[in-house]
C-alpha cells in the first residue's frame, strides 16, 4: 500500500513539475506599444519572421529580408518555419509555447480567426502617425486588399497586404485553338478582359462541341466554387445575405436568393462544364480542362511547363500562345470579381513593434514588392503605381509581358471582398465556418438535394458555435 | 531521488506482526530497490509521456481557451455538444458506429485471412520463403503510396478501376466500392485482406510452437484435420489470439488509416469522411477537429473513444475464459 | 475452398507430424510405394497452383506500385497496367527534391537509435517485471499496461506542448528520447513473457556465486533474449521508418523533416505533380522493409510465439 502511496505521490510530483514547466513556458507576453514612424538606419535588433514552408515562400522571405538590409543592415531577421497549411493551428501552439514570430505571413480568414484569440498587434495608430506625417496614404494602394486586412473590414489594421490577389480565369490556348481548327468556331474572340457570364457559357457550349470534350469524364472547368473568392461574387449578384446584421447577424444563408445563386453554380455541372460529385477537370496535370479560376500568379507557367504539358511546344514559341489569363467573368451591370488577400500579420506581443512596422512598410514598398516579385512569383503588386507590367521597374512584368496580365488589375472597382463576417463572435470561427459555406455548394454542385445540403445548415453552425 | 524513497521506505514499521530480523529487512530494502531501478525508466516513462499529457487532455476537455483573455472552465459543454442530437449527436454516433463495426469486424477478418495464409506458407516446399516473402509484400507498402494505390484499384471502370474493368469484362455488374455509402466500409474492411501478411507470421509462429506429438497422438486416435484444428491448433492457439485481439480491437478503435486511403475526398470539415460519413472514424475525426483549432472539442472526443476503448478492453479481459495457458502454467 | 482448405491442413499435419524440428526440405524415406509417391507429387503440384494465386493476388498492389513508378503520366492516366516504356521521371524527381535526402540520413539516424534503444530499454524494464520482487511491482505493470488503451490522439496535443517547451521541436529528439523510457508497454509485456519462459536456474547459480542483479539481466538473461530482441528491434524498424503520423505534429521545418513525412509532404500536401513521383517514393520505401523482412522472417517467426503463447 505504502509504494502505491509512493507512486502516487510521484506520478502527482510529476504532474506538478510539468504544470510549473508549463506556467514557466506559457506566460503571457506584454503587449507591444506603439511604433515609431522612423526608425535610425543604424538601428540593431533581432525580429522573428515566421514564414510558409510551402511553394516560394522562403525564396520570397530570403528576398524581403536582404532588401531590407540594405535599408537597415544591423538588423536581423530570423526565420521560423511554420507549415503554412495551418496558420491558426501554428500560431496558436507557437503562442502557448511562447515562441511567436514577430511577424508571420496571414490569410484574411485566418488573420480574423487568430484576431478572435486576441493575437495580433493593431497597426492603426502608427499608420494614422504617417498619414499625418505625409508619410503614407491608403490612396496608393488597392482599398480592397488593405481592407481585407481590417478587423470587420473597416476597423483596426491588423494585417498589411502584400499583394494583389483576385480570381482570374487561367485558360488553355492550345485546346481552344484545336477545338477552332475541328469545330471552325471562333472561340478565342470572345473572351477578353471584363467578359460576362453569358459569354463564358457561349465559350464553354461552343467547346464542348469539341470531340475531345464530349468524351466521358473529361471536363472544361476547374471551378473552385467551394472558395469564397469565386462564389461570393455570384452569391452577391443574386443578393445573398449570409448573415443578417439588423437580426444581430442571425444566419440567413438559407433563402430563395441563396437557391438562386446554388442554381447557377449547379448549373455547370448540369451542363457538363464540371463534372458532378466533386470532379474537377484536372487542368493541370491532365489534357482535359481548358480553365480554372484561381488568383495565383503567373507562377502557374511554371508549373505548367515543369509538368511538361505541351510537349509539341518548340523552345521559340512564346508560352503564351498556349495558356493565358483573362478577368473572371461578371453579370453585367452588378460586377464583382472576388478577390482575397495574403498578407503579414505582426503578433501581439512582438518585441520591437518600430522595427516591425518598419518591415511592413518595406514589403508594401516598391524594392519589396520587387523583391517579392524575384522570387520568382509574380504575386500582383498591391500598389497602384506598379500596375503596369510592361514596365520593366515593375519586376511582376518580366518575362510575362506577352500575356494578358492586366487581368490582374483591370477595373479595380469591381473587387469584392468577403466582408459576410461582420457579426463580432463569429469572426473567431471565420476559417471554420467558411469551409462549412464552402463544403454546402461543392455538395449541391455535386448532386446532392437543396434540403440535404441546407437542412442541417443552421444546426451545424450552431454546432460550430458551440465548440469553443 | 530513488535513494531518498527508498531511505524513506526501508525507515518505516513494515506491516508484518512479527518483525523480520534486521538482515531480511535490508535484503528486502535491496530487492526493492533493485526492482525499482531495473524498473525506473518505465516508470518515469509513462508518467510523463502518457499519464500526463492523458491529466492534461482531460483538463483541457472541459475548458474552452480564450486566446489572451485565458482559459475558461466550460464544465461538459464539449461533451454536451458532441452527444446532444441537438448539436453533433447524430454525426458523433455514426462515427463511434464506424469505428466500432470496423475495429469488431476487421480484426477477426484480418486474423481468420492470415490462418489460411498461414496454411499455405506452412507447406513444406522449395522456394516457401519466397512465398512468405510474397505475401507479407503488401504489408510494407507505405501508407502515403497504398492510399493512392487501392483508391486506384476499387474506381469505377471510366476511372480504370482495375477490379471493375475484371468485372465488367467477367460480364458482372460494376461494385461501387468506395463510391457508395453502403459498399465502402466493407470495401475498406476487405483491404485488410492485403495486410493479413502481418497476421499470417503470427499464425506461423504459433503452428511451429504447437508439439508436434499432439497431432501424432490425435492422428493415432484417429482424428481428422478438422477436428485436429477444433481441438489442437485452436485451443493451443488462444492465448495468441487473444493477445491479438485485444491489441488489434484496441488498435482498430483508434483507426486512422482511412484517412490517408480515402484522404482525397471531402474538406476540411470532412476529409477522410468517406460518402455520406460511411468512413469517418473517431480518430479521423478528432484530427480534423483539431485542424479546425477546436482543440478542447477534439480533447473531449478523445476522451469518449478512450472510455470506449476502456469498455472494449474490460468485456475481453472479463470473457476471456476461452483463454487456453496450458496447464503447467499456474499463476 | 473449404475442400482446398481441408487439403491444405491436412498437408499441414501430415508435415509437421513428419517432422517436428521444421526444416525447409522437402522429407524422404517415408513413401513406400509409387502411388503414394505419385499422389505427393500432384499435391505438391496442387499446393504450388494454389500459393502462385495466392501470391498474385497479393503481391497485385505492390507490383502496380512498381509498375506506375516507371510508367509516363498519359499511360498512367490512362490506367495502364504495364509501362509500355520505362520512364525513370519520378525517381528522378524524388532524388531531385532538395529535403529527400537529408531527411533518408536523418531517418536512418533515428531508426539505428530506435533499433538499440528499444529493445535495450525494454528489456531492462521487463527484466525487473519478470525476475524480480518489490512491492508495488503489480500495480506498476498494470499501470504500464493500461497505456495501451490511451489513444494516441488524446496526448498529442499536451505532448507537443511539452517538447516544445523543452525546444525539442523540429529536432529528432522526440522521435528518439522517449523510446529511452521502456521502449513502449508491448515491447515490455513481450519481453516479460520470454523472460519468464526462460529457466530461472541459470540465474540462480550466477546469484550463488555472487553476480548482482545488473551482471545476471546483461551476461545471463539478455543473450537469452536474442529472438524477442530482433523481434522487438524489427518492430523498432517498422514504426520509426514508415511514421509519418508523429513528425506531422513536431515538425514544422521542412528542411527537417523525417523520410515518411517528407514523402507526406510530396506527395500529398503540395500535390504531386506526377503519380509516378509518389509511386517511385513508395517504391524506395518499400526496399529496405522488403530485405529485412527477407532476410529476416525466420527468426521473427521464432520471436513472435514468445509472449503471447504463455500468458
Amino acid at each position: 500500500m505504502r509504494r502505491i502511496k509512493l507512486f502516487a505521490s510521484l506520478a502527482g510530483a510529476a504532474l506538478l513539475a510539468g504544470s510549473m514547466l508549463c506556467g514557466a513556458g506559457c506566460s503571457e507576453p506584454e503587449a507591444a506599444g506603439k511604433a515609431d514612424t522612423t526608425l535610425d538606419p543604424a538601428t540593431r535588433a533581432t525580429i522573428k519572421l515566421g514564414i510558409s514552408t510551402q511553394n516560394q515562400e522562403g525564396k520570397i522571405a530570403q528576398n524581403l529580408i536582404a532588401s531590407f538590409n540594405e535599408k537597415y543592415p544591423n538588423i536581423t531577421v530570423e526565420t521560423v518555419s511554420m507549415s503554412g497549411s495551418n496558420t491558426v493551428n501554428d500560431i496558436n501552439r507557437l503562442h502557448s509555447t511562447g515562441q511567436a514570430p514577430d511577424i508571420f505571413l496571414c490569410n484574411s480568414f485566418d488573420m480574423l480567426t487568430i484576431n478572435g484569440m486576441e493575437l495580433l498587434y493593431d497597426f492603426s495608430e502608427v499608420i494614422a502617425d504617417e498619414i499625418e506625417a505625409g508619410t503614407f496614404s491608403y490612396d496608393d494602394y488597392y482599398d480592397t486588399y488593405f481592407r481585407l486586412g481590417q478587423a470587420d473590414f473597416n476597423g483596426a489594421q491588423l494585417m498589411i497586404p502584400r499583394s494583389a490577389d483576385r480570381v482570374v480565369v487561367h485558360y488553355d490556348k492550345k485546346i481552344i485553338k484545336d477545338a477552332e481548327a475541328e469545330t471552325g468556331l471562333d472561340i478565342l474572340s470572345h473572351i477578353h478582359n471584363g467578359w460576362t457570364w453569358d459569354e463564358f457559357d457561349q465559350v464553354c457550349d461552343m467547346l464542348k462541341q469539341y470531340s475531345v470534350f464530349q468524351q466521358p469524364n473529361r471536363y472544361l472547368v476547374d471551378s473552385y466554387c467551394e472558395w469564397e473568392a469565386v462564389f461570393y461574387p455570384i452569391f452577391r449578384h443574386f443578393g445573398v445575405q449570409i448573415f443578417a446584421p439588423e437580426k444581430n447577424g442571425q444566419l440567413t444563408f438559407v433563402s430563395d436568393e441563396a437557391h438562386q445563386a446554388l442554381d447557377f453554380i449547379k448549373a455547370w455541372a448540369d451542363k457538363g462544364y464540371i463534372g458532378h460529385g466533386g470532379v474537377e477537370a484536372n487542368f493541370r496535370n491532365e489534357n482535359g480542362g481548358v480553365m480554372l479560376f484561381q488568383s495565383q500568379a503567373v507562377s502557374e507557367v511554371e508549373t505548367l511547363l515543369s509538368l511538361n504539358k505541351y510537349p509539341v511546344r518548340t523552345s521559340e514559341e512564346p508560352m503564351s500562345d498556349y495558356y493565358d489569363v483573362v478577368t473572371m467573368p461578371v453579370f453585367e451591370g452588378d460586377e464583382y470579381i472576388g478577390a482575397g488577400a495574403a498578407g503579414y500579420c505582426a503578433y501581439y506581443g512582438n518585441k520591437n513593434p518600430t522595427v516591425v512596422w518598419a518591415f511592413m512598410k518595406h514589403i508594401i514598398s516598391k524594392e519589396g514588392q520587387n523583391a517579392i516579385a524575384d522570387a520568382g512569383v509574380n504575386l500582383v503588386p498591391v500598389r497602384k503605381d506598379m500596375a503596369d507590367y510592361q514596365d520593366p521597374s515593375n519586376h511582376w512584368g518580366i518575362g510575362y509581358t506577352d500575356y494578358n496580365l492586366a487581368a490582374y488589375t483591370y477595373e479595380p472597382d469591381w473587387n469584392c471582398y468577403t466582408d459576410y463576417f461582420i457579426k463580432p463572435g463569429y469572426s473567431e470561427f471565420a476559417t471554420a465556418l467558411n469551409l462549412k459555406f464552402g463544403q454546402v455548394i461543392k455538395e449541391y454542385a455535386g448532386g446532392k438535394s437543396y434540403e440535404a445540403v441546407t437542412g442541417n445548415l443552421d444546426k451545424e453552425i450552431k454546432t460550430i458555435l458551440q465548440k469553443k | 531521488m530513488e535513494r531518498k524513497s527508498a531511505a524513506a521506505a526501508g525507515g518505516q514499521p513494515a506491516r508484518e506482526k512479527t518483525r523480520p530480523s534486521p538482515a531480511t529487512r535490508r535484503r528486502r530494502r535491496i530487492d526493492w530497490l533493485t526492482g525499482v531501478l531495473f524498473a525506473l525508466p518505465v516508470i518515469i516513462g509513462i508518467l510523463l509521456f502518457n499519464y500526463y499529457p492523458t491529466v492534461r487532455a482531460l483538463i483541457n476537455s472541459f475548458t474552452a481557451s480564450r486566446g489572451r483573455a485565458g482559459i475558461e472552465f466550460v464544465k461538459f459543454k464539449h461533451y454536451i455538444t458532441a452527444l446532444s442530437f441537438e448539436f453533433e449527436g447524430k454525426l458523433t454516433l455514426q462515427i463511434f458506429g464506424n469505428t466500432l463495426v470496423y475495429a469488431l469486424v476487421s480484426v477477426p477478418f484480418g486474423l481468420i485471412v492470415g490462418y489460411f495464409l498461414a496454411l499455405a506458407a506452412n507447406f513444406k516446399l522449395k522456394g516457401i520463403s519466397v512465398y512468405r516473402m510474397l505475401f507479407y509484400l503488401p504489408v510494407i507498402i507505405p501508407g502515403v503510396a497504398s492510399g493512392i494505390l487501392f483508391v486506384r484499384m476499387f474506381a469505377d471502370t471510366t476511372q480504370h478501376g482495375i477490379f471493375n474493368q475484371l468485372f465488367t469484362s467477367l460480364g458482372l455488374p460494376e461494385a461501387s466500392f468506395f463510391r457508395s455509402e453502403k459498399t465502402s466500409l466493407i470495401t475498406l474492411i476487405f483491404m485488410g485482406i492485403w495486410s493479413a501478411g502481418g497476421s499470417m507470421i503470427i499464425w506461423l509462429s504459433a503452428f511451429k510452437n504447437i508439439p508436434a506429438n499432439l497431432y501424432e497422438a490425435a492422428k493415432l486416435d484417429g482424428a481428422n484435420s478438422l477436428q485436429c484444428l477444433a481441438k489442437i491448433t485452436i485451443p493451443m492457439s488462444t492465448p495468441l489470439i487473444f493477445y491479438n485481439l485485444v491489441t488489434g480491437i484496441i488498435g482498430g478503435l483508434q483507426c486512422t488509416t482511412p484517412l490517408v486511403v480515402v484522404g482525397n475526398g471531402g474538406g476540411a470539415w470532412d476529409r477522410g469522411a468517406g460518402v455520406g460519413n460511411s468512413l469517418y472514424f473517431v480518430a479521423v475525426k478528432i484530427m480534423n477537429e483539431f485542424n479546425l483549432t477546436f482543440y478542447e472539442y477534439a480533447s473531449a472526443l478523445a476522451f469518449l473513444l478512450f472510455f470506449i476503448v476502456g469498455i472494449f478492453t474490460f468485456i475481453l479481459f472479463k470473457t476471456s475464459k476461452w483463454v487456453f495457458y496450458g496447464e503447467e502454467e499456474g499463476k | 475452398m473449404t475442400q482446398r482448405e481441408i487439403m491444405a491442413n491436412e498437408v499441414l499435419l501430415d508435415a509437421l507430424s513428419a517432422e517436428p524440428a521444421a526444416g525447409g526440405t522437402p522429407r524422404k524415406g517415408k513413401d513406400r510405394n509409387a502411388s503414394a509417391r505419385r499422389k505427393r507429387v500432384v499435391v505438391r503440384v496442387l499446393q504450388y497452383i494454389l500459393l502462385t494465386a495466392i501470391a498474385l493476388f497479393l503481391v497485385f498492389p505492390f507490383a502496380l506500385m512498381v509498375s506506375q513508378s516507371v510508367m509516363s503520366q498519359e499511360q498512367s492516366i490512362r490506367g495502364d497496367l504495364i509501362p509500355t516504356r520505362i520512364v525513370w521521371e519520378g525517381y528522378r524527381e524524388l532524388f531531385a527534391h532538395e529535403d529527400y535526402l537529408s531527411s533518408l540520413w536523418r531517418t536512418l539516424y533515428i531508426v539505428v537509435f530506435n533499433v538499440f534503444a528499444v529493445p535495450l530499454s525494454a528489456s531492462l524494464c521487463a527484466y525487473s517485471f519478470a525476475r524480480t520482487r518489490w512491492k508495488g511491482k503489480e500495480f506498476v505493470f498494470a499501470a504500464m499496461l493500461a497505456t495501451l488503451m490511451i489513444p494516441g490522439v488524446v496526448t498529442q496535443v499536451p505532448l507537443y506542448q511539452l517538447f516544445a517547451q523543452m525546444h525539442w521541436t523540429n529536432t529528432i529528439l522526440p522521435l528518439t528520447i522517449p523510446n529511452l523510457f521502456g521502449g513502449g508497454a508491448v515491447n515490455i509485456f513481450l519481453f516479460r513473457q520470454f523472460m519468464r519462459s526462460i529457466p530461472y536456474e541459470l540465474e540462480e547459480a550466477a546469484k550463488i556465486d555472487g553476480a548482482n542483479a545488473f551482471k545476471r539481466y546483461a551476461l545471463i538473461t539478455l543473450p537469452l533474449c536474442v529472438p524477442i530482441l530482433l523481434f522487438v528491434a524489427v518492430g523498432a524498424f517498422g514504426s520509426s521508418w514508415g511514421d509519418y503520423f508523429q513528425p506531422m505534429f513536431y515538425f514544422t521545418d521542412p528542411h527537417k523533416f523525417t523520410l515518411a513525412y517528407t514523402v507526406y509532404k510530396i506527395v500529398v500536401l503540395d500535390g504531386v505533380k506526377f503519380n509516378s513521383v509518389a509511386m517511385a517514393a513508395g517504391v524506395f520505401m518499400a526496399i529496405l522493409p522488403a530485405l529485412v523482412f527477407f532476410l529476416l522472417q525466420r527468426k521473427l517467426i521464432d520471436g513472435i510465439m514468445v509472449g503471447a503463447v504463455k500468458g
